[in-house]
């Protein structure tokens, strides 16, 4: 295997095999000098109470001196308030630096996982990467925090009290303090047992994350199968092991805790004894005693902290090496973003005896080979499995190759670095991943990871201006569907120039197409009953101007509810509410909660069961006795029925000649109540709430195929233009949230979407690893058009294709099969040959 | 949805589906209009859905060289496409209306959904692409001459 990563004088250490103590200090070293000055303060703090205590006692108490005992509580009480001042002090600056060290952790750890090679991710749950950077770390972090503070101050407030114990009378100083080696031998025992319980606890706890990752990962899997207690044993079993392995760790932890206590606890036991024999002999005067016994036991204080210090230490560098071993893997190419020369290429390409084995010993590749001039177009087609994405993968960088050669401009592709390559080289993947963002963070995804302008785009302009997404946009065919987007969306209706605009529109649109299209969009008419808006919206016809009015709160609406009684329809549409509910029970009950069978059902999936209990209650009672809620809800049912969505119910005649003449009393009525509280829909006046589309339809579109969408898409886009407003819905549209990792797009889209975020970067080489296999075969062919004009001759294409009826506009065609290209040649040239390629397309004879 | 329903069921490719199942299967399918001149699918498309022509008429045509040539009409009643149902199919040939029609759309992934809930509908399914198979072919046979036999024969692939 060839050296990948190139050196560049010494290698930095790799962040895996940093020390724990590394974070503590790098960075941190200013706060840490503090940190000693404070400690060694508060030591001295920690001392004097001692020596008025024994002051008090023997020159104030004993000889009677009032002053002096007034003098000595002073210093007294001074002392110890500076004490705790300095204590919150020193936990803050602790804090301070746990976190810092804990960030700067994981940030560096992040970034170096980010760059590791591809195989690591294939043996790696993400779940594993989220509780060791999330959970694992914060241990580690906080011990960096009192890593330095901790031991210094409790080692000298140690040092301090053991001197002033030996001052005040060395005989009872050594007898008390022969207990502490004691338990210098018996703690470290105890901690090797918990240690080696935690070990286990740290990697049971992440084999559990990465079994919940997985689980959750392959819900739908889980969800089809039925497969809730399979899934939910595998856990358990997890589950109770870790209990058992936490309760083990937690009994040596608290051993060791009891053990010490219990030996320190030792110590006043000697003073008392031993102590009492010396003052009994006049050896020793009461006062020392007093403060010999708080000294000892003041003792004990920073004695327990440094045990306690002793244990984060050993649990802490538990965890973080576990998790530093877990991600010890060395990026495959050096990523050297700064100090390597970022070349230009030109896009000639020479691969020969290309040979690539997995770390399994597997043989993907072998002995490939083939030569293509700068703008040359290879098609890779062949069995699956043949090898194909691999060497689309390997030509990108993505895995270092075997052996054998793969130059770029005559240059090896191991000596070029990632940058130049990330610069030259555009790869589109079969299932491109899509961030969650809007359309235009996508878009500029690649080029944005480009960063500096180390390679100006050919125009030599470096700011991408909208013009150009626009073009990207419209060479994949994803500006269709970006200006549908945008003609979706909303806008708000303080906008004035724009609202003029779509006016203006919205009547050259009538002009031009409203005959046309009627059989397409369902066009706004104060006479006409509209089976594309629901109940609601055909009675009020038009849009209410302040919160309470607004669609969704009609049904509680007390006001509203008196209209609809006033003119004879609060009954009917109850009667409606009952009618649809029983028509979703009898059809969706008991089916599975999918998305797809609640699209056009009026009851949502989580109010079925509610549908069902209020029917069983109206089998015996009228509908008046509901409480008034379900009254409300039924109403909902009813205000939101839209015959051409929900079409498991008709809605009787009789029923829209009445709700039309409600329609003409309602504004009279409205007016009644207050003025201005609807906006009434009228063909000169912007319907706020409602897309853009809707707007300049004055209507709504009916359902239809995607070509009608297409009629209608050509007719409005024309009027765009003539208006100038074009660039303003596109850039509405690019705006649009693609939502949770590009689910909001179709395959098609994701895809388009894929190949126009290469494109902005300007590649001179692209590779497609079946880039287009989800498209349409508009779509398709509008890709290919694409090669031919704009890429042929200009930038070199290798792409991996499946559909066969496509390659007949490449260059060159190469068949792959087991690893080895097994034809290379022109597609006239190989299907002439009657070869294999002959044999994919017409099938054997 | 209720006219969905009757004429689905007088579908002999739904005959044993059970009624819960066939009312859903009418639920979610969707009526669209097409102008004469409209493509419902094209040449290689994968479009996954199965159609009841409602009224109007269609053209199935299938691309040779530069031109269309028509291989036949779909009619009022005629219900086409039911194999795409089962899995991805790219299509042989073109569908095109060529009067104003009005067709009743079933989808793959609807079905799908159907098949998953009512898992007994497995069987039947299998039994009514059988028989179609079956019948297509028996009609073939005695309509071709001895000419074309050496290119039929699906039933014994």
């Amino acid at each position: 295997m060839k050296d990948w990563s190139m050196k560049h004088g010494k290698p930095p250490t790799p962040v895996t095999e940093k020390s724990l103590l590394y974070w503590a200090f790098s960075g941190n070293l200013k706060l840490q000098l503090i940190l000693l000055v404070v400690i060694i303060l508060i030591v001295v703090a920690r001392v004097i109470p001692l020596e008025m205590q024994k002051r008090i006692i023997n020159d104030s108490i004993a000889l009677q001196n009032l002053q002096g005992l007034f003098f000595y509580c002073a210093i007294y009480i001074l002392a110890i308030t500076v004490a705790s001042a300095l204590k919150l002090a020193i936990n803050y600056l602790q804090a301070l630096i746990g976190e810092r060290a804990m960030t700067a952790m994981r940030k560096t750890l992040y970034n170096h996982i980010l760059t590791l090679p591809l195989n690591f991710f294939r043996t790696t749950q993400p779940g594993t990467v989220v509780s060791s950077l999330m959970t694992e770390l914060s241990t580690a972090g906080n011990f960096a925090g009192m890593a330095f503070a901790v031991p210094v101050s409790n080692i000298l407030t140690l040092v301090a009290f053991t001197g002033y114990l030996i001052w005040l009378n060395s005989k009872l100083a050594l007898a008390t303090l022969i207990i502490y080696p004691a338990v210098v031998f018996i703690i470290p025992l105890l901690q090797k047992k918990a240690n080696k319980a935690n070990k286990k606890r740290v990697d049971l706890s992440r084999e559990t994350s990465s079994q919940i990752a997985e689980s959750i990962s392959g819900i739908h899997e889980i969800q089809v199968h039925g497969a809730y207690s399979q899934e939910g044993s595998k856990f358990d079993r997890l589950a109770e092991k870790l209990k058992k392995i936490r309760i083990r760790w937690s009994l040596f932890r608290f051993g060791i805790k009891t053990a010490n206590n219990y030996f320190v606890g030792l110590g006043p036991f000697v003073v008392f004894v031993y102590g009492g024999y010396l003052v009994m002999h006049g050896q020793l005067e009461l006062g020392a005693m007093v403060a010999f016994l708080s000294a000892q036991e003041k003792l004990f204080d920073p004695w327990k902290e440094l045990i306690e210090f002793y244990q984060a230490y050993q649990d802490a560098s538990v965890s973080y090496t576990r998790t530093m071993n877990c991600f010890d893997a060395t990026p495959e190419f050096a990523l050297d973003f700064a100090d390597s020369p970022v070349l230009r290429l030109n896009g000639r390409i020479e691969v020969r005896d290309l040979v690539y084995d997995t770390p399994e010993g597997l043989r993907l590749l072998n002995g490939v080979s083939f030569s293509l001039q700068t703008g040359e177009h290879l098609a890779i087609v062949g069995f699956s499995g043949g090898g194909k994405s691999t060497l689309i993968q390997c030509l990108g960088k993505m895995f270092p190759y075997s052996s054998g050669s793969i130059q770029f401009d005559a240059l090896e592709l191991s000596t070029l670095s990632k940058q130049t390559i990330i610069g030259n080289v555009g790869y589109v993947s079969q299932n491109p991943f899509i961030f969650t963002g809007t359309i235009e963070e996508n878009l500029l995804y690649a080029q944005k990871a480009l960063g500096s302008p180390a390679i100006p785009p050919e125009g030599g302009e470096a700011n991408i201006d909208r013009d150009r997404m626009i073009l990207v946009l419209q060479q994949v065919g994803l500006f269709v569907d970006v200006m549908r987007f945008g003609l979706d969306s909303q806008i708000g209706s303080d906008d004035r120039l724009v609202i003029e605009k779509i006016i203006r529109i919205r009547r050259r649109f009538h002009e031009n197409f409203g005959e046309k299209l009627a059989d397409y969009v369902e066009f706004y008419n104060r006479d006409t009953y509209h089976v594309n808006s629901s109940v609601a919206e055909n009675i009020l016809f038009g849009t209410g101007n302040r919160a309470d009015f607004d669609y969704p709160l009609l049904p509680d609406n007390n006001s509203f509810r008196s209209f609809l009684l006033s003119v004879n329809l609060l009954e009917p549409l109850l009667t409606l509410g009952i009618e649809l509910a029983g028509q979703a029970v009898d059809l969706l009950a008991g089916v599975d909660k999918v998305d797809l069978f609640f699209r056009n059902s009026p009851v949502p999936a989580d109010r079925i069961e509610e549908c069902e209990r209020i029917l069983n209650r109206l089998r015996k009672h009228p509908v008046t006795s509901l409480p008034r809620g379900q009254q409300s809800f039924l109403l909902s049912l009813a205000l939101n029925f839209t015959p051409a969505i929900h079409t498991m119910t008709r809605l009787p005649d009789s029923l829209k000649k009445n709700i039309l003449s409600a329609r003409q009393a309602f504004p009279k009525w409205s007016e009644s109540i207050a003025e201005d509280l609807f906006t009434f829909y009228s063909d000169t006046s912007y319907i706020p709430g409602q897309s853009i589309l809707n707007n300049i339809f004055f209507g709504r579109i009916r359902p239809a195929l995607p070509h009608a969408q297409e009629v209608m898409n050509q007719a409005i886009m024309h009027l765009l233009v003539e208006e100038d407003f074009l660039e303003k819905v596109a850039a509405i549209g690019m705006a649009s949230q693609v939502g949770n990792m590009g689910d909001r797009l179709s395959g098609g889209q994701r895809q388009k979407l894929a190949i126009a975020r290469v494109l902005m970067k300007q590649p001179k080489i692209i590779l497609m690893d079946e880039a287009t296999s989800a498209l349409d075969n508009k779509s398709q062919a509008r890709i290919q058009r694409l090669m031919t004009t704009r890429w042929s001759g200009n930038r070199t294409v290798i792409a991996a294709v499946h559909r066969l009826d496509i390659i007949n506009t490449f260059d060159k065609i190469a068949v792959m099969k087991a690893g080895k290209l097994v034809e290379l040649g022109t597609y006239r040239e190989l299907i002439e040959q009657k070869g294999i390629l002959h044999e994919l397309i017409y099938g054997r004879k | 949805m209720q006219q969905n329903l009757e004429l689905l069921k007088e579908l002999s490719f739904f005959h044993y589906f059970p009624d819960k199942a066939i009312k859903l299967l009418a639920f979610l399918a969707t009526r669209s209009t097409l102008s004469a001149g409209d493509l419902l699918f094209e040449e290689g498309e994968d479009h996954g859905q199965a159609y009841l022509i409602l009224s109007g008429q269609l053209a199935l045509l299938k691309k040779s060289e530069k031109e269309s040539t028509l291989v036949r009409h779909y009619n009022t009643g005629d219900f086409l496409g039911s194999f795409s149902l089962l899995g991805n199919l790219p299509s042989l040939f073109a569908l095109q209306a060529t009067t104003k029609s009005t067709v009743l759309t079933i989808s793959r992934e609807h079905f799908a959904k159907i098949l998953e809930q009512f898992p007994e509908t497995g069987k039947l399914v299998l039994r009514a692409f059988l028989k179609e198979l079956h019948q297509w072919e028996r009609k073939n046979l005695t309509e071709t001459d001895t000419a074309n036999l050496n290119h039929i024969g699906a039933t014994v692939l």
